[in-house]
């Protein structure tokens, strides 16, 4: 609630937050912070249909649109699909049950107003499958290249308001060592509930996986620090300097991205990161629209 | 050192803090209070926010405390 009063301040146009059953519930803390804030658009990312149900995730979104009044987007996605094993859910046909729970959420929400729906999306069938089900996409990548392939993918055929977003795990700090240090749980996290597919191109072995996956399972972190010292955190997470940051970002609005999603941890020093990030956020503005 | 600065520096431990689980409920909602009420940066806001990274991040609060960079 800090966060989400000091980003509204900031003048950052939204907020997502995460959705994990081993987390606090999204719409309980999306509806703490939209009592506590004025201006900012809120929404939860991502939401999935697995362990919700379409027509339960609409009235949560239909209820904090009352309370938001009318501030409230939704991205669903399929999920990551390690948390799910582990509740003895099998994601069976993502792309197909995404765009699914996108139509149904549609139908129920009628009467709540407009409420953009956005897909989290990866690969190519579930980005290709966002621009024709969704109003907007999160793409799911921290890497250069990853951004700029999807961005390819999504060049054909977009309505002209289809909002394309870019979902960077970012770590900032004027000391890049420490910045990667922070970057480097959540990228492992990310990278053990990877598909297959997404690993071998990235030459990631399963063994690899394995190791990383029960090393964030046990907590022994040092053991993590020490086998992440590759090339493959970059894959998962954004670290760097500020600088670096803003070149990043500049390049990523380039390939065609509407919108930059700086997702956590941000920094070692989180206050810190998100005050420089909306003066960048600023300065960006004001070069490429004029305003900020 | 100046309470706000004091304040800022107390926060910025407390926001980048991964163990806010040993945080106990009830100072973590009076922290929000005086935050949202702008009170965090008076006397009894510091001394609330030197409980609450005690518990959290002991080392780094000695360290505001000291004076030092954290």
């Amino acid at each position: 609630m800090i966060a989400g009063s000091l980003i509204d301040g900031m003048r950052f146009d939204g907020l997502w937050v995460s959705d994990h059953y081993f987390n606090r519930s999204s719409f309980i803390t999306l509806t703490l912070i939209a009592l506590n804030t004025r201006r900012v658009v809120l929404g939860p990312a991502v939401v999935n249909p697995y362990t919700t149900h379409p027509a339960v995730i609409a009235q949560n979104v239909s209820t904090l649109q009352e309370v938001a009044k009318g501030r409230v987007r939704l991205a669903l996605g399929a999920g990551d699909k390690l948390a799910l094993s582990r509740i003895g859910v099998e994601r069976e046909k993502p792309v197909e049950a995404v765009v699914n729970a996108v139509n149904l959420v549609r139908r129920f929400l009628t009467h709540s107003g407009r409420v953009d729906v956005y897909i989290g999306a990866q690969g190519e069938r579930m980005l290709r499958a966002s621009t024709e089900a969704a109003d907007g996409v999160l793409v799911n990548w921290s890497s250069f290249e990853m951004l700029e392939k999807s961005a390819r993918i999504l060049s054909d055929n977009l309505a002209k308001t289809f909002h394309k977003a870019a979902y960077v795990i970012t770590s900032v700090h004027e000391d890049e060592a420490k910045a990667r240090k922070t970057a480097v749980p959540y990228a492992a996290y990310l990278m053990a509930g990877s598909s297959q597919k997404h690993l071998e191109r990235m030459g990631i072995g399963e063994d690899f996986r394995k190791r990383v996956q029960q090393l964030l399972e046990m907590n022994r972190w040092d053991e993590l620090y020490q086998v992440s010292t590759g090339s493959w955190v970059d894959e998962f997470a954004f670290w760097g300097s500020f600088k670096k940051l803003e070149e990043f970002s500049s390049a990523v609005l380039d390939m065609g991205y509407d919108e930059i999603v700086f997702a956590g941890p941000l920094g070692p020093r989180y206050l810190h990161a998100l005050k420089t990030l909306s003066l960048i956020c600023r300065r960006m503005r004001r070069e490429r629209v004029g305003v900020g | 050192m100046k309470s706000r600065k004091r304040a800022d520096l107390l926060l910025e431990v407390l926001m980048s803090s991964v163990n806010l689980d040993k945080v106990p409920l009830d100072l973590g909602w009076s922290v929000w209070q005086l935050f949202s009420s702008g009170e965090i940066y008076s006397s009894k806001g510091v001394r609330i926010l030197i409980k609450a990274c005690r518990l959290c991040e002991p080392d780094k609060t000695k360290r505001v405390l000291r004076g030092e960079e954290v």
